[in-house]
């Protein structure tokens, strides 16, 4: 991909030893439930990390307290040694964020998105117009950058999302559920960028429920459950001789039920 | 399965009571509102059924005007609550294969389980005790009580259906819901144009009762009133309107739910095709707060929520040049500037709401406070500022010297820079909750009402102790009759907007960047 040749070189040099993000002691509660409970985790630098866990148990709250979406109630969140909450702004320029759903502005362009979030960021418009029509070419989106984005599909608005976390040439890139209603073809495509991104340097931490697609992509994983790591490391190390899902089963634990409905046999 | 969609209404109904207390407070207040309007009316027709010598000719005539508005709101509201999240929108019964006369009735059925329908009610008892004088009218009155009640629920549930069979494209609603805000604050234009139709009101107004009695808006209304006068051929005609509209209304309703149905909408694709085109975004400058004001002005011309704003002021200059040539009122042309000033200077008071999660964006790739602060409010300068001089300019068009104008022109420019100062400071912190995006600019966001009038309220108490210097230099003027006092007020106001602003940025950016967490959490909720 283009643009990884072209980043500029980042303020801190990058210590290999940091970790691009680190969290530790994060807790957030909503009411009396607790959501996230005294988490830490270590994302290496240059990883593949496969973030996984069942439906509600604190993927999106944490990966939001470690972006700055959500105040977490204690707890700090660092990226590249330096922390999210404290010097929010250098924090947040190395860092690229697919947030889950959250709307997009969609009464832009395709392009004209891609361009707002390059913008924003600082950039100067040449090196922003040139990037945003790589990203859209890569991801296959040439033929829609003038289409308003509330017209594109579900695939094709995750791309964008995607493109508009990405044209800043990111260290790290945080990643709420990236393959969620995208076709296989997408998700293919999202895919090669992403491990191309890997492979040339970048950290990427996702989320996702396809233990399959985890096994496949991730160098790392951490599972969580009820706010709470329960197993983190390399993917051979957490799935230790069996396979992931196996695995993660084992650690989450089944749901109660004896799983057959009588009247459900034909 | 009637019973079932009913049950459903009721529960959709309470379950939405459980999300907030603004939501009961808001439905109380205007259940209240409406039950005070309507308890007046209710008196109204009661006193009026009972008087000594018994007017026929006008309980007629305000028969078919109230039955006629009546029928027009049962109408109209459904045009303007058709959102996305309209609690029975029949498109979420695609799915379940219900039969369509179950569906048909039930659907104009659940909407008699509502605060217009018990207010309506109300309405028609009332008609029963308006014509309890003559016993062929008051038995009409009687028997028509249901059959009217179904019919407008019928006709409502039409408009909402054939809303979401065909007119279910961003577009077409946006457009619907821009007319009908256009066309509300035209009512008075409007109005005075008919009046004009005719030598006075009052002779108007039995020819357009005789019209109205003969449409489906003000038939049903009228029947008591041929019974009474014994007027059966009359009497027969206006029963085949009424029955004809219900056919007509279960004919529409039957249609769209085939559509809907049978024929699931395929979103096609439109928008503009421009290869190149980045817009706005190449015209403002390529930095940060030049990217939001890009961002922003794209805001107010693309997305309806804004347009309807946009809308109104043109709307409301023509109102006031209208009102001034009827009423000879100077004030009405010379209030037109700081009124547009200031109604444009809190449009970006709910920026971020409108933004509702895409607000994401702003705080993950660490925008400072400035920047935002500045592009939005640029974004809102780069029209407003000449808006509001246009209108401003437009009395001195008519009538005034320049010292008159001069001080217009600079209160209103104040007024706008210092409410939108002052907005940028208070929706640092404070939001309330707007339609969400893709939503039309009507369409009221569900538990709104309570925290939307406490936020309004406040900005509005703030605002007019931040006008008091102008109000005080007017007087001055007024008083002494010194021209001196007219050009510092206009300059003064101006100076004093721009301070405003300042302060405004410079204190908004602080807040912003302390509470982007909570205001993020807080709009993606709405």
């Amino acid at each position: 991909m283009q643009p990884a040749s072209e980043r500029p070189t980042a303020p801190t040099s990058p210590d290999l030893t940091v970790p691009a993000l680190r969290l530790r002691g994060l807790a957030k509660r909503f009411g009396q439930t607790p959501a996230v409970d005294d988490l830490d985790l270590d994302v290496p630098r240059g990883s593949f990390y496969g973030f996984v866990g069942p439906n509600g148990a604190g993927k999106t709250t944490t990966l939001s307290m470690a972006t700055g979406l959500m105040r977490p109630d204690a707890g700090t969140a660092e990226v590249g040694g330096i922390d999210v909450w404290a010097h929010p702004r250098e924090a947040k320029r190395t860092m690229g964020v697919l947030a889950d759903g959250v709307m997009l502005f969609n009464k832009l362009t395709g392009a004209q998105l891609v361009t707002y979030a390059g913008l924003l960021r600082g950039m100067d418009r040449d090196t922003v117009a040139s990037r945003t029509a790589d990203l859209l070419r890569v991801l296959g989106l040439e033929d829609a950058r003038g289409k308003l984005v509330q017209d594109y599909s579900a695939g094709m608005t995750k791309k964008i999302a995607l493109a508009s976390a990405m044209v800043h040439a990111p260290e790290l890139l945080v990643l709420d559920e990236p393959f969620e209603a995208v076709d296989p073809v997408s998700a293919r495509t999202i895919r090669g960028l992403l491990e191309s991104y890997v492979a040339s340097g970048g950290t990427v931490i996702l989320s996702s429920h396809v233990m399959d697609l985890v096994q496949r992509m991730c160098s790392h994983v951490g599972i969580i459950a009820e706010g709470r790591l329960l197993a983190s490391g390399t993917l051979d190390e957490v799935r230790d001789g069996s396979d992931l899902e196996s695995r993660f089963v084992e650690l989450v634990g089944l749901e109660a039920g004896d799983q057959e409905l009588a009247w459900l046999q034909l | 399965m009637v019973a079932t969609l009913i049950r459903l209404k009721k529960d959709l109904t309470f379950n939405g009571f459980n999300q907030s207390g603004w939501h009961i407070l808001g439905t109380v207040f205007a259940g209240l509102y409406g039950l005070g309007i309507v308890g007046m009316v209710f008196s109204a027709q009661v006193m009026a059924g009972g008087a000594e010598v018994v007017d026929s000719q006008f309980i007629r005539t305000s028969s078919v005007l109230m039955g006629s508005a009546v029928f027009l709101l049962w109408l109209i509201i459904p045009v303007f609550i058709s959102g996305a999240d309209a609690a029975m929108n029949p498109r979420q019964f695609i799915t379940y294969g219900i039969p369509r006369r179950g569906l048909i009735l039930g659907l104009a059925l659940t909407g008699l389980v509502s605060i217009g329908a018990v207010l309506t009610l109300i309405w028609l008892i009332g008609q029963v005790l308006h014509w309890r004088w003559d016993p062929a009218a008051v038995a009409t009155a009687l028997l028509t009580l249901p059959l009217l009640l179904i019919t407008f629920s019928l006709v409502s549930q039409a408009v909402t259906t054939s809303i979401s069979a065909w007119l279910s494209g961003r577009r077409s609603r946006d457009f619907l819901a821009i007319l009908a805000l256009s066309l509300m604050v035209m009512l008075y234009p409007i109005m005075v144009g008919l009046q004009n139709a005719f030598s006075s009101l009052s002779d108007a107004v039995p020819s357009v009762v005789d019209f109205l009695a003969l449409t489906p808006l003000g038939a049903g209304a009228a029947l008591p009133a041929d019974a009474a006068a014994g007027h059966w051929g009359a009497f027969a005609l206006r029963v085949g309107i009424l029955a004809a509209t219900v056919a007509l209304a279960v004919l529409v309703i039957r249609t769209a739910l085939v559509k809907i149905t049978e024929r699931p909408a395929v979103h096609g694709s439109s928008g503009p095709k421009d290869a190149k085109g980045l817009g706005l975004f190449a015209r403002f400058p390529a930095t940060p707060w030049g990217a939001v004001a890009a961002r922003a002005s794209t805001y107010w011309l693309k997305d309806s929520r804004y347009g309807g704003t946009l809308v109104v002021v043109p709307a409301f200059v023509v109102l006031a040049v209208v009102m001034y040539s009827q009423l000879d009122q100077p004030w009405i042309l010379l209030a037109l500037g700081p009124v547009v000033g200031w109604m444009l200077g809190f449009a970006i008071s709910a920026d971020i709401s409108y933004d509702h999660s895409a607000f994401a964006l702003h705080i993950t790739s660490g925008v400072s406070g400035t920047a935002d602060r500045v592009g939005r409010l640029i974004g809102l300068l780069s029209f407003g500022l000449p808006a509001t001089v246009l209108a401003a300019l437009i009395p001195a068009l008519m009538f005034t010297e320049p010292v008159t104008t001069v001080a217009l022109v600079g209160v209103s420019l104040g007024l706008l820079l210092g409410i939108a100062g002052f907005s940028c400071l208070v929706s640092a912190r404070f939001t309330y909750p707007v339609p969400k995006p893709g939503d039309g600019p009507l369409s009221q966001p569900s538990g709104s009402t309570g925290r939307l009038m406490i936020v309004q309220l406040g900005m509005l108490v703030a605002t007019l102790i931040l006008m008091l210097p102008e109000v005080i230099l007017v007087i001055t003027w007024l008083l002494t009759d010194v021209s001196l006092w007219g050009w510092l007020l206009g300059i003064g106001a101006v100076l004093k907007g721009l301070a405003l602003v300042w302060i405004g940025v410079r204190l908004g950016a602080r807040v912003y960047e302390r509470s982007q967490p909570e205001l993020f959490q807080a709009v993606s909720q709405y």
